[in-house]
């Protein structure tokens, strides 16, 4: 079957760098290290106590159904919010059968923990109607569909930290087979207690040294683990058709996507890379393209020895000699690792790298890893337009994901 | 559960994932808990402030569909979908979209949720449980809610043509499915079951089949005011008087509601009765409810060739599934 083209005609952004797509855009170009002391909850028990947080978050919608979401939703609709506004679609036009809603969380949400300590502790009596009904993965894509009356798919697709580019494949495909002409994609989670403190109890965080910023720092020999974030991305995804058809603006066209798994050990990766290496290799076959047209590439590294290695082998493996051409670098360096929303925020590190005309840096960038040789774009974004541009995502579990982006050229080839 | 549920699917299909191209291999899998019933034993151990980390690893959502992988060595694509009630059917439905578009050969789809005290005590909560001593009873004039299920079902789901060359025994083929939302309320439905209407009449357009071939609807009925009567009127939208010649009926007025898990074993239910030319009954029904009054095999099975029918699921937050399903 012949695909259709699909193109990013809307960005939203809720990062650790604040509110909004421009404040994204600036602190990737800015280098901005988001790591602060956690006052969320207690971090005492813990022998670290830093991350990336969102600054604040504030609603256009002030519905007190909508107040009363866990944090994490809240995120993912002002997400949507922003990239539906940047798309420009007039819902009161389109068809609203044709748009299909995919929404992407990694983390269980700080209410979801209060309501499952509540029946632990308290028993079943305690449970609120009101608190389940935001404990479904449903609630952040049914509040999405109720506000805008969409009444396409609207779909959750949980998952790992590579289930944001879960949502865009799923997203791809239905528009692909012409169920719908819009999709909007939203991966967001929260950083909880609870969260951190697995990862903590399972040694995966960067211990605190006294009176020190813990730091994130991937590809440097000296990294030491996972920083944790939280955050929103959005993407107004459409077929070229339509998005012609209302003369909208294209930031790059999605060329291909793809989703693939390791198939090693549970609740691990493979150190060979070899699902990830999957996912490239799929994605780049699926957008009929080379390796060699690779330009830049959003790594999904998070600052363990694990997850760098893992991907650099994967890269080489997929690239051969190309791997050392073409740039390399992870913006989980600025806002730590952000689950769900990761592989939205590195699709939009794509998009800033083909529209934008500069590359993503690398921060926190000291000293060389033999292991991770490659040219991450070592502490300053650099100047420089790409045509063609990866970004990746990569699970404990071993799902991994890779979209290939192209600059946009209208041409008149469409189906 | 899971596991179990594809061991069983994968040697019924008399698969060798070792003669197949693992990349071209996938698993999906609904389910609206994933591993909540560790997250439970994790926090009443984490009381007594003993912590075992490793009972987080199987707490995450996607935990149960990395051990499929591991266990066949499925390397293509892998996704959990969570519409609740209709994460099963989501699951199925897209390994049809991977399988039709050429990007896999074969996908274990399918749904699995667990008994747990969060969703006894959630559901409980929205008051949709029947009470001690009742029955759930579907389109039954005195319905009064559900009970909750568990369990899993895997379905092995491949292309025509490489069920063919490997001469394996086929249940029954996808037409195809449709995939709406309510965009009304998040736990209650739309009363004049549109969304929902429109899931049916998208899975008949995209199979390329009439209404008046359906034989048979394995029905949501949850057994709660509103869904069965809003299933019912949104029946007699698609089907105008064919409504009142085919079957319907509700799995769950046997197994209970096993939400994620619903849409896959409900499916697998349909499928059976296809390969086995029977309807599944309705059981519990006694008192006719005059708004509800179409043909809902009440209480025992009946002898039927089904060569089309078509599986509901309805989820919270307005998520509807329909599937079609026809005889080869």
């Amino acid at each position: 079957m012949e695909s259709k083209r699909v193109v990013i005609t809307g960005i939203g952004a809720l990062s650790p760098f604040g509110t909004g797509k421009d404040a994204f855009i600036e602190g990737v170009r800015a280098g901005k290290y988001c790591a602060e002391v956690i006052v969320r909850f207690d971090t005492i028990p813990f022998r670290s106590n830093q991350a990336c947080l969102v600054p604040a978050v504030e609603l256009e919608d002030k519905d007190p159904r909508l107040a009363r979401l866990p944090l994490s939703f809240k995120y993912g609709i002002a997400a949507a919010d922003e990239a539906i506004r940047d798309s420009k679609l007039i819902f009161d036009v389109e068809e609203k059968d044709r748009i299909g809603v995919f929404y992407s969380t990694a983390c269980n949400t700080e209410q979801t923990e209060q309501y499952h300590l509540g029946i632990v502790e308290k028993g079943p009596s305690s449970a609120s109607p009101l608190l389940f009904q935001n404990t479904t993965f449903m609630a952040g894509p049914g509040a999405v569909s109720i506000k805008r009356r969409i009444t396409g798919p609207a779909i959750a697709i949980p998952g790992g930290y590579a289930s944001g580019l879960q949502s865009i494949d799923v997203a791809v495909n239905y528009l692909h087979q012409s169920y719908i002409d819009v999709a909007i994609v939203i991966g967001a989670d929260e950083l909880t207690r609870l969260h951190y403190e697995a990862l903590y109890r399972l040694k995966l965080l960067s211990p605190r040294r006294k009176g020190a910023r813990e730091i994130s720092r991937p590809f440097d020999a000296g990294r030491d683990g996972m920083v944790l974030g939280e955050g929103a991305g959005a993407l107004v995804l459409e077929s070229l058709s339509h998005a012609r058809k209302r003369q909208a603006k294209v930031y790059a066209e999605m060329v291909g996507v793809a989703i693939a798994h390791d198939a090693f050990r549970a609740a691990d990766i493979a150190p060979s890379g070899r699902g990830l290496a999957t996912a490239m290799r799929v994605a780049l076959a699926d957008a009929g393209m080379s390796p060699e047209s690779v330009e830049y590439i959003a790594a999904t590294a998070n600052s363990t020895r694990l997850f760098d290695n893992a991907e650099v082998k994967a890269i080489k493996k997929v690239f051969g000699s190309h791997a050392y051409r073409t740039a390399a670098s992870s913006i989980k360096s600025m806002t730590g690792e952000t689950f769900a929303a990761s592989g939205i925020f590195n699709v939009i590190a794509c998009t800033v790298a083909i529209s934008n005309g500069f590359l993503p840096p690398t921060i926190n960038y000291e000293e060389a890893d033999a292991e991770c040789d490659l040219d991450c774009v070592p502490n300053s974004a650099r100047a420089k337009r790409v045509r063609v541009a990866m970004a990746n995502a990569y699970s404990f579990g071993g799902t991994s994901g890779s979209a290939v982006l192209k600059a946009f050229e209208d041409t008149e080839e469409d189906e | 559960m899971a596991l179990v549920a594809a061991e069983q699917a994968v040697a019924d299909a008399g698969l060798d994932f070792s003669s197949e191209d693992p990349v071209r291999c996938g698993a999906l899998l609904g389910t609206t808990l994933g591993g909540m019933i560790s997250g439970e034993k994790y926090h009443r151990l984490a009381r007594q402030n003993r912590y075992r980390p490793s009972l987080l690893l199987d707490f995450p959502v996607n935990a149960a569909i990395d051990r499929l992988a591991i266990a066949y060595n499925l390397q293509g694509p892998s996704s959990v979908f969570s519409t609740a009630c209709a994460s099963g059917a989501h699951s199925i439905g897209y390994g049809f979209d991977l399988i039709s578009s050429g990007k896999a050969d074969v996908i274990l789809a399918g749904g699995v949720d667990t008994m747990t005290e969060f969703t006894q005590c959630g559901f409980g909560s929205l008051q949709v449980l029947i009470k001690e001593g009742e029955a759930v009873r579907p389109f039954d004039k005195k319905r009064s809610g559900f009970v909750l299920g568990e369990g899993a079902a895997i379905l092995i789901l491949e292309a025509r043509e490489h069920a063919e060359k490997r001469k394996a025994s086929i249940y029954a083929e996808i037409g195809g499915y449709g995939s709406t939302s309510d965009a009304y309320h998040m736990t209650a439905p739309d009363k004049e079951g549109k969304g929902a209407a429109k899931a049916m009449l998208s899975a008949l357009a995209r199979a390329g089949i009439p209404p008046e071939r359906v034989d048979y609807i394995n029905a949501h009925g949850t057994a709660t005011r509103h869904n069965d009567l809003m299933e019912t009127i949104a029946i007699k939208k698609v089907f105008g008087e064919h409504a009142l010649k085919l079957a319907i009926s509700s799995t769950k007025s046997m197994i209970g509601h096993t939400l994620g898990a619903a849409g896959s074993i409900e499916l697998a239910a349909t499928a059976l009765a296809m390969k086995g030319s029977f309807l599944p009954p309705t059981l519990n029904y006694e008192t006719p409810d005059p708004q509800c009054d179409l043909d809902y095999v009440p209480n025992v099975a009946r002898a039927k060739t089904i060569r089309t029918a078509l599986s509901n699921s309805f989820g919270f937050g307005g998520a509807n599934v329909s599937i079609l399903i026809r005889s080869v």
